[in-house]
């Protein structure tokens, strides 16, 4: 049943995926800049006397610039179907190559984000909301506010004066891989873990708190305490369960958002991840990977979406056979 | 070494024409001297106290005391490609310089030449052919020897339309033909006289030499750098990230010390600063006067800096075709409102000197320019009289510039012309809607930016031509004056530099006339900074950091215990 | 001893504008081991508060502000809730109103009773799902190997009422408290979840709390009933008397508002009054055609009314030596006889 559902909704994604291909195609043709300068090996403006025209016309035909636009929509979709996003234009390498030689950085930083925000934000939330007005809910409040009031490149550059200038106990820069050293590792994942992890977190308590308030005068609630249940199981198995039906709709959207990478964070760390890639590559005007990377992280963000639904008919047996 | 690092060095990109003027001049004046001999030769430009003399005895055992080490070096941009003929930036450019890449020859920071891979050169008589003595026994990082063979390759390259090189427009124009005299030897013939042609292939984005067949024809896409023959070879590139080189240890001019260098993207200037604190870069370019200021005082330590003084250059570019600057009166109105010490002092926080011109102050070109065409300097009285006077009914000014640097440029300029009675509609866009808004001609004043390459003709009024007013990204303003295009196309054959002055008084006294463009030009300050324990690193006055045996740069930089 | 033994029980609520309510006045009542015991009145009138009382499961801004709750001779108010989760779901059950939102939609219905086993006595989830499974074959479930691992919404309500009747009766307790278990169903249903509730209570000896709004029902089940109105209790009789002879004006008048063979129905005129601002004295003489000036300034104790004299009612005097002493009316003027004044 779960199956026959899960393929029903993969299935329903296709004419977003449809749509979304369409806009991340135009936005690279309305992102000004000249492709065809770019396509022979130029970032920057000013520079086109250096190229002859001959050599500019020929590059302006191989790149089919005058092509009919849905001729151009055609020709890189169905490349793309191939998982061919092109290669970039200013070096040899396949964009699918750099996206996913990126990815493991983002990847690992979008976990442990999630990781330490869920962490924080779980007990916190429940806590605030079962102890409501006591000092566990303030401190709770605290960080909410801290979270949504403060911006992470702030936060950031503290952590970092503290870490790293001050105390010294944390690299404040790049990325070591985990099969390189895994200790150096943890280290460069620490500080944006933070970071990232307060601002999710920030979310999620004050997400997980109402609800747990709302689903704290359910009737189970009390059919649970008539049994003689101990507090612990009344929350953390009757409460925790249905709440988390809901959090995980709202977890989907966020996770999806961090594995996009935070621009921010990932430019003041100097981290090597996707939304820094991204970034670059606006800067360079290498067409080619910015279609491949927001086309690739729109992917993701739908498949979070997707499996969010999964997980939430996972968790929710009703869900099943509607 | 030629001077260890000090605190501020005036080197001005003024400064530097003002010498290589000044050499010209020199040659010029020899020019009568009735000996076969080859004028202008090495000796005017060779640096008498050449760090290659360091390299020799004692080397060895101060080799092994220095040895070893990763530097890290905190990059403000990356490199975009590691293609020797793609350079898209300065920093693209002075990575490859420091590393891997090397021209023939190079300038001084005292504004001489020096030899590189070159190490004489001599031009004939009437300056149509330059003849380069390659430096023997110089290894690409292959192992091979590198010869005249090579640098003919690499120049033919460069000048192939085809392969789309940064330095075609350089050179394609100057050069006939390029061929080996021998081993050593490489014969450059130009098209009619050419007297700066070394300086034009000094720059390493216009000419490094690679073996021969480092690339396909038409390669213009690489991911692996090329070999080359500096002190370091190629690595590795990851993009968006690090560029990463290392020790060559049959360098020409000697073991360098450091292992291996990664030059890491680390796109905030805070971010710099702070790493560079907590040791995990070494070295850091373009940190913040803030963070230098904090040094100096004391209140960071164990790190020292120095700044690097940079001359900026400006353009105010006014649309000929836009229907409030296509009135001549509009546009000088505009000039007298804008005083560019005042430009300098709001956006600049007045770092830097103003030069307010578009050649080095004192220069021939500079006392030319003063002849010919008194400086508009900022008068608002002037500039509201002829305003009142003029065409100008209130449309709103579209002042574009792009984000970042051109942000304090804009608001400056625009309080400026308000002052005198203009409406102005300010629009700071990313950087790619700049370009397309200029190329496109969607503006009506803008800030272009320049630079100073030693011929004012040349580098500057060139674009000027008619032709040039079509294509993108070259002649802003659109203006077009077919007898100002027959005066510059003039100039290239010209040899003497009086002719040449006479004929620069034409074409500037044209464009004076015709107000199209407000030059503006100043000095400023760019800081690195490096880890106290770290020696000998050295940068060049105007923000690279050369390779070995001239700048002293990252070949010589060793990690002291 | 009685197995519960409510003594002057009041509830207040703290209201969030700073006031307060007194959801259950002074109520006392006795319900002794194996009785079943109909607790009746209109909503608001506090029964389901003097249930979730007796459970001490009152939401946080309610608070028992007197009396005493004597469960087999021992203070539940002045219990610990750790003590009071020993009992709960144990000694006393509850079965509540609404079986479609009682029950955990997360779970399945066979983990919702077999954790009550392992809640209580210590046992392993084998033997509580074989107990679980044994407690849905007692309430008359179906294929109850099957029901274990459904999920609450794949039932029906009565099915699922079962479910809570089985959980609630899982731990054999002395007291099990039922509030409103049919209302939400449809009569037929009704009819069958009553008769599992009847059954069990007579199999297991249990003492039952009904409480109900609907007097039919408590007539053919219960062997007591107490009435309530406006948080206190008016009348408590034993429940062949109670509709053959109401002693209290309201109980009278709840009488004749349902439909009965051969009378006519006439509702209780007026509305029952803001619990916020009670009335002075009787707090039903509002409504009763019967009020005088005495009721209007004197609230009436709840006390042991006189039997009506045996001749005139030969159909109570047969009961009178049980329980005739224990007919109890809050009235300063308790009705004598079928509807009319003494």
């Amino acid at each position: 049943m779960l199956i026959r559902y899960s393929i029903r909704r993969l299935l329903e994604t296709i004419p977003t995926l449809f749509i979304i291909s369409v806009i991340v195609f135009s936005l690279v043709l309305l992102i000004p800049g000249d492709r065809v300068l770019v396509m022979l090996g130029y970032s920057g403006g000013d520079i086109a006397d250096v190229i002859s025209p001959e050599v500019y016309a020929a590059m302006e035909i191989r790149l089919g610039v005058h092509d009919p636009i849905p001729v151009q929509y055609w020709r890189w979709l169905s490349r793309a179907l191939q998982g061919d996003l092109g290669t970039s234009a200013l070096h040899s390498i396949p964009v699918i190559d750099i996206i996913l030689g990126r990815l493991p950085a983002t990847l690992y930083l979008a976990f442990a984000s999630i990781f330490f925000g869920a962490l924080l934000a779980i007990p916190l939330g429940v806590a605030a909301a079962v102890r409501q007005g006591t000092w566990v809910d303030r401190l709770a409040n605290g960080i909410v506010l801290f979270g949504l009031v403060t911006p992470g490149f702030w936060v950031a550059l503290m952590l970092v004066l503290l870490f790293g200038v001050y105390l010294g106990w944390l690299p404040t820069i790049g990325y070591t891989a985990p099969q390189d050293d895994f200790v150096q590792f943890v280290k460069h994942l620490t500080l944006p873990t933070i970071v990232l992890g307060l601002d999710f977190a920030a979310n999620l308590i004050r997400f997980i708190r109402t609800d747990f308030l709302e689903q704290m005068r359910e009737d189970y609630v009390r059919t649970a305490r008539a049994k003689g249940l101990s507090e612990r199981l009344v929350i953390w198995k009757h409460i925790f369960k249905n709440s988390m039906l809901a959090t995980v709709t709202v977890l989907g959207f966020d996770i999806s958002r961090l594995l996009g990478g935070s621009t921010v964070i990932e430019t003041l760390f100097a981290y090597p991840g996707i939304s820094f890639l991204l970034i670059q590559s606006i800067f360079n005007r290498d067409f080619a990977t910015v279609q491949g990377v927001v086309l690739f992280l729109a992917m993701i963000v739908i498949f979070m979406n997707y499996l969010a639904d999964i997980l939430y008919a996972l968790l929710n047996p009703r869900i099943r056979y509607e | 070494m030629k001077s260890s690092a000090t605190w501020v060095r005036f080197l001005t990109g003024a400064g530097i024409g003002a010498v290589l003027l000044a050499v010209a001049a020199a040659c010029g004046a020899e020019e009568p001297t009735p000996t076969a001999a080859p004028t202008p030769t090495a000796e005017f430009f060779e640096v008498s106290d050449s760090p290659i003399g360091d390299v020799g005895v004692g080397e060895a055992e101060k080799w092994e005391e220095r040895q070893g080490g990763t530097l890290i070096f905190g990059s403000a941009k990356e490199v975009t490609s590691p293609h020797p003929y793609t350079t898209s930036s300065s920093v693209d450019g002075h990575t490859k310089e420091a590393t891997w890449l090397e021209p023939l020859l190079q300038l001084t920071g005292d504004g001489g030449l020096a030899p590189v891979l070159a190490t004489s050169w001599v031009a004939n008589e009437d300056l149509t052919e330059w003849t380069f003595h390659l430096r023997e026994g110089v290894l690409f990082h292959t192992g091979q020897e590198m010869t005249s063979a090579d640098v003919v390759w690499s120049a033919n390259y460069v000048m192939d339309a085809n392969n789309a090189a940064r330095g075609h427009g350089d050179m394609a124009p100057l050069v006939r033909s390029v061929e080996a005299v021998d081993k050593y030897t490489v014969k450059f013939n130009m098209v009619g006289s050419q007297p700066s042609f070394p300086i034009i292939i000094s720059d390493i984005s216009v000419l490094s030499i690679i073996p021969v067949g480092a690339l396909e024809p038409g390669e213009i896409k690489v991911s692996v750098g090329t070999p080359g023959t500096g002190p370091f070879k190629f690595d590795e590139w990851v993009p968006a990230s690090k560029t990463v080189v290392v020790r060559f240890d049959d360098y020409w001019g000697g073991k360098p010390y450091l292992e291996k260098i990664v030059f890491q993207l680390i796109a905030s200037a805070t971010g710099r600063g702070n790493a560079l604190r907590t040791r995990e870069l070494q070295i850091a370019e373009r940190l913040s006067p803030i963070f230098a200021g904090r040094v100096e005082s004391g209140d960071i330590g164990a790190i020292e800096v120095s700044a690097a003084t940079l001359s900026g250059y400006r353009r105010m570019m006014f649309n000929v075709d836009s229907p409030i600057f296509d009135d001549i009166d509009v546009r000088l109105a505009a000039m007298y409102a804008m005083d560019m010490q005042k430009l300098l002092d709001e956006a600049f926080f007045g770092l830097g000197t103003l030069m307010d011109a578009a050649v080095p102050p004192g220069s021939v070109w500079d006392e030319a320019l003063r002849e010919c065409c008194p400086r508009r300097t900022g008068d608002p009285e002037k500039a509201r009289a002829i305003l009142a006077a003029s065409s100008y009914a209130g449309e709103r000014v579209r002042l574009v510039v792009g984000r970042g640097q051109g942000e304090p440029i804009g608001e400056s300029i625009s309080r400026q012309l308000r002052e005198v009675g203009f409406e102005v509609d300010l629009q700071v866009l990313e950087s790619g809607v700049y370009d397309e808004k200029q190329s496109t001609g969607d503006f009506d004043l803008t800030p272009k930016s320049a630079s100073w390459g030693g011929d004012p003709v040349i580098d500057g009024a060139g674009r000027w031509r008619c032709e040039l007013a079509e294509r993108v990204n070259n002649n802003q303003s659109r203006y077009c004056n077919p007898e100002l295009d027959v005066l510059i196309d003039n100039y290239y054959g010209l040899t003497d530099l009086d002719d040449k002055l006479v004929q620069y008084k034409k074409i500037a006294t044209i464009l004076y006339d015709a107000a199209v463009t407000k030059h503006m030009g100043w000095n400023f300050t760019r800081f690195f900074g490096w880890n106290d324990n770290v020696k000998g690193f050295e940068h060049r006055g105007e923000g690279g950091y050369t390779r070995g045996p001239v700048g002293g740069g990252l070949w010589r930089v060793y990690f002291e215990d | 001893m009685a197995i519960l033994d409510v003594r002057n029980l009041t509830v207040d609520f703290n209201l969030d504008d700073g006031g307060t309510l007194r959801a259950v006045d002074d109520s006392s009542f006795t319900i002794e081991r194996g009785e079943v015991m109909g607790l009746v009145g209109e909503s608001g009138s506090g029964k389901s508060v003097t249930a979730l009382a007796i459970m001490r499961l009152l939401d946080s801004q309610a608070d028992i502000t007197a009396g005493q709750i004597l469960f087999d001779g021992e203070d539940l108010a002045a219990k610990s809730e750790a003590e009071m989760r020993a009992i709960r779901g144990r000694r006393i059950s509850m079965v509540f109103q609404e079986p479609m939102t009682s029950l955990n939609p997360a779970y399945t219905v066979g983990d919702q009773v077999s954790e009550v086993f392992r809640a209580h006595f210590d046992m392993g989830f084998g033997e509580s799902k074989q107990r679980a499974i044994e407690m849905f074959e007692r309430v008359k479930i179906p294929q109850p190997k099957d029901t274990y691992g459904k999920f609450p919404h794949e039932f029906s309500g009565g099915m699922r009422q079962r479910v809570m009747i089985a959980i609630a009766l899982a731990c054999g307790p002395d007291l099990l408290i039922a509030d409103e278990p049919t209302t939400a169903l449809d009569v037929t249903i009704q009819a069958q979840v009553l008769s599992v509730i009847q059954d069990l209570q007579r199999d297991m000896g249990l003492a039952l709390l009904f409480i109900s709004h609907d007097l039919e029902v408590v007539a053919q089940l219960c062997d007591k009933v107490a009435v309530m109105y406006g948080a206190r209790i008016m009348e408590v009789s034993e429940s062949t008397e109670l509709f053959s002879s109401p002693r209290h004006p309201y109980t009278d008048g709840l009488l004749r508002s349902i439909p009965r063979r051969g009378q006519p129905l006439t509702p209780i005129a007026g509305t029952i009054f803001d619990l916020r601002s009670p009335p002075d004295g009787c707090r039903f003489h509002p409504r009763c055609p019967y009020a005088e000036d005495r009721c209007r300034r004197e609230m009436p104790e709840l006390r042991v009314v006189e039997p009506v004299a045996a001749s005139t009612d030969p159909g109570s005097s047969g009961d009178s030596g049980g329980t005739g002493d224990r007919r109890q009316a809050a009235c300063h003027f308790p009705l004598t006889g079928a509807g009319a004044k003494a």
